[in-house]
């Protein structure tokens, strides 16, 4: 009798050691993982700071101005490009078969700045063989030069007409 | 415990009772024996019950022991040990980057001629003979080069040489270089501030928690300092200022003086780049001040806009003789008197006004105080001392005081905003609610303040500050520069102060060049309306849109046949046409 219990809490002594053990290095492991993590956050974080100034740096008014001055051909808004709701015609004072409708949304008012339907497209298969070697040969650095040219091509469209603004 | 001690007392009770029965001695002493073996095992078992409670107390989670989830040990809170700067839209104006700075320990340097050869390698910017006389001297401690780039760093720690270390380091950055370097300031290598916002707020950029936010606009920032650059280069000028301000609020949007510096290196540049004209520089400032004079001449009852002044011919004071540079030599209105800047009519009306009037408005309008602006650079206004009969009088006209730029901006930003001065500030502000401000002027005034100053843009001198869709109001000014006692005719000052849109103003923009020459675009003048007024107007043009502001429509929409209204010599006329 005394035997057998002996035997049975050196047994589980034994056992709860081996657990104790066990969970000790899994606890250290965590720990140690914790801490890498810990450390990737901060150097994250180093990062992080880092971009933001970068970011800002690369968002500075003055060169984005002259960015966009020399690939987007864009200009400050003037006044007269401003427009409110009330200074709109009324849809009552359009001609009947121009009145926006949902079944003919291709119908647009010219006089509202928009354009027909299948008139970019074509324009657009007109304006591809402008271009030819284009595809395939562009170089990523080349990008904003092409856009470039398109603008001025696309100016030269304006000023003999053939883009309807 | 109560339990324990009762058992106890039972048990030496049992002891003493079974003293006195006659029993064998032998049983006796094993009923002792006994009876304090017993003792002791219950003291023993009671002490072993108090560990249990106590480990299941630790063991079974909850209140003291440990936590069920394990949280990640506190992290450094800041990335870097001084706070950023930025704009009122968040951009980053100034922040603190992490750099490796060099040093090394010579008595660990094996061969000092190696090392030195290899570093100025790498780094060339190192001279080899003052590396040398660093590597063998004897002290333990030698910078060799602050503030490298991670690229630098990755070449010397490549070299691997003895004796050399890296400290961890800031290195203050700006971002956006000279754009804002006046507000902005600098630090020096340890990170102390120096200049501008930097040193104003040391103490709170370097215990601070989050970035410190300025009123400051770096859009209009950008947009002012370059059309002030620009203005600055057409006309040659010796420097230029310029500043926007929210006139309900005082946030300065914008501060800009020119030459200026690049704060990521300070000490380079023009010599005269860290001064700036905006805070620090005084200036008499011309005809801007005609503002301030009729302000108070209408507030305080003196005059109405139907009265006027016989300005047909110079006025003699003393030893000096006031003409006027529009002269138009007959009787003035008071609006006339503002829109062609008429130097006699102003000085009359001052001297109508009274001194003591003059001085308590000015000192209002904290035209007499230096601006209450964050920044350490403020420059005291030039008053005169004593304030005799000439001083009123050439101070009706911006002559005989001297004051900041941005103090004529706030007290114009009081003049529109319905009479209220609001100190100008640097920091942003709440939204919502408009700052406490002290009433300087009736409402009534500020109203009629606005229609002259959009009289003086839409038919006087302002005109070339009329930007199409916004309306303006505004003064021009031009002043000599005083030199050696006396007045430099060529020298001038020219500014333009405007606000807009003068119908509910909410920004004053301020542009002045320090000695502009006049060229061919402007007929060869150099006065505030040709040079400083253009500026101001292209600055509005391009700023309206980005703050939202719609242009205006009705009589000033910019449509074809806008009506430009011509100012009859009577002066209630005049006022009816300027009321809109």
């Amino acid at each position: 009798m005394i035997h057998l219990s002996t035997l049975l809490t050196l047994l589980l002594a034994g056992a709860i050691s081996l657990v104790m053990f066990s969970v000790k290095y899994e606890v250290q492991d965590l720990e140690d993982e914790l801490s890498r993590l810990n450390r990737s956050i901060i150097a994250e974080r180093q990062a992080i700071h880092v971009l933001k100034a970068e970011w800002s740096h690369l968002n500075n008014p003055e060169r984005l101005r002259s960015l966009a001055l020399r690939y987007l051909g864009l200009k400050p808004v003037e006044a007269k490009q401003f427009g409110i709701f009330s200074g709109l015609p009324k849809p009552s004072s359009l001609p009947e078969k121009r009145k926006f409708s949902s079944r003919q949304p291709s119908k647009m008012d010219p006089r509202a700045g928009g354009r027909r339907a299948g008139e970019p497209a074509t324009r657009a298969a007109q304006a591809k063989p402008r271009n030819p070697k284009g595809k395939g040969e562009r170089r990523p650095d080349r990008i904003g030069n092409s856009r470039a040219r398109n603008n001025v091509g696309r100016s030269r469209q304006l000023a003999e007409g053939k883009v309807r603004q | 415990m109560n339990n324990n001690h009762a058992s106890q007392a039972r048990l030496l009770g049992r002891l003493f009772e079974n003293r006195g029965h006659p029993r064998g001695i032998r049983q006796q002493t094993m009923e002792k024996r006994r009876n304090r073996l017993l003792a002791i095992g219950v003291v023993i078992t009671f002490a072993f019950l108090v560990i249990a409670g106590r480990l299941i107390d630790l063991t079974i989670p909850g209140k003291g022991a440990e936590p069920l989830l394990a949280s990640a040990s506190p992290l450094r809170p800041a990335v870097a040990d001084r706070v950023g700067i930025v704009d009122s839209n968040g951009i980053i104006m100034a922040t603190s980057l992490p750099t490796a700075s060099l040093y090394a320990d010579p008595v660990d340097v094996p061969d000092a001629g190696e090392a030195a050869d290899k570093l100025v390698a790498v780094l060339p910017a190192l001279n080899r003979a003052e590396m040398m006389v660093k590597l063998k001297s004897t002290a333990r401690f030698v910078w060799i080069r602050r503030n490298l780039t991670p690229k630098q760093k990755y070449q010397v720690n490549r070299l691997g040489l003895p004796g050399f270390y890296f400290q961890r380091g800031e290195r203050r950055v700006y971002p956006h270089g000279r754009m804002a370097a006046h507000v902005l300031g600098f630090t020096d290598t340890d990170g102390l501030g120096i200049a501008g916002i930097e040193k104003y707020f040391d103490n709170v950029l370097r215990n601070g928690k989050a970035s410190l936010a300025l009123s400051l606009d770096l859009r209009i920032q950008s947009l002012l300092h370059q059309e002030l650059s620009l203005a600055m280069t057409e006309f040659k000028a010796l420097g230029a200022a310029g500043t926007v301000l929210d006139v309900q609020t005082g946030e300065v949007l914008a501060m800009v003086s020119l030459p200026d510096f690049d704060p990521n290196v300070p000490g380079s540049g023009d010599k005269d780049g860290a001064f700036n004209r905006m805070t620090k520089g005084v200036y008499e400032m011309g005809s801007t001040f005609k503002l301030f004079t009729t302000a108070m001449a209408l507030d305080s009852g003196t005059v109405t806009l139907s009265d006027g002044y016989d300005a047909s011919k110079p006025l003699r004071v003393a030893r000096y003789t006031i003409s006027d540079f529009h002269a138009k030599n007959r009787w003035l209105s008071v609006p006339e008197i503002l829109v062609y800047s008429s130097n006699i009519g102003a000085a009359k009306m001052a001297l109508d006004v009274g001194a003591s009037t003059q001085k308590r408005y000015l000192d209002r309008l904290w035209l007499l105080r230096p601006a209450a602006i964050e920044l350490p650079e403020v420059g005291a206004p030039l008053i005169p001392s004593p304030w005799r009969q000439i001083n009123t009088i050439t101070i009706a006209y911006g002559h005989g005081i001297a004051v900041t730029p941005l103090q004529l901006a706030s007290a114009v930003a009081a003049l529109v905003n319905g009479g209220v001065y609001r100190p100008a500030t640097l920091l942003k502000q709440r939204r919502g609610l408009p700052p406490e401000g002290k009433r300087v002027l009736k409402a009534e005034t500020s109203r009629q303040m606005r229609e002259l100053m959009r009289l003086v843009v839409r038919s006087g001198t302002g005109r070339k500050a009329d930007a199409v869709g916004y309306i303006v109001g505004g003064k021009t000014g031009t002043a000599e520069k005083v030199a050696g006692g006396g007045y430099r005719n060529k020298a001038i000052i020219s500014s333009f102060v405007g606000a807009f849109p003068i119908n509910a103003p909410r920004y004053v923009v301020l542009a002045l060049l320090d000695e502009p020459k006049g060229n061919a675009s402007t007929s060869f003048y150099a006065t505030g309306g040709w040079v400083a007024a253009p500026v101001v107007k292209r600055v509005v043009r391009r700023m309206a849109p980005l703050l939202g502001l719609a242009p205006a429509t009705g009589e000033d929409a910019p449509q074809p046949g806008n009506r430009r209204l011509a100012v009859a010599g009577d002066g209630s006329r005049a006022a009816r046409l300027a009321a809109f």
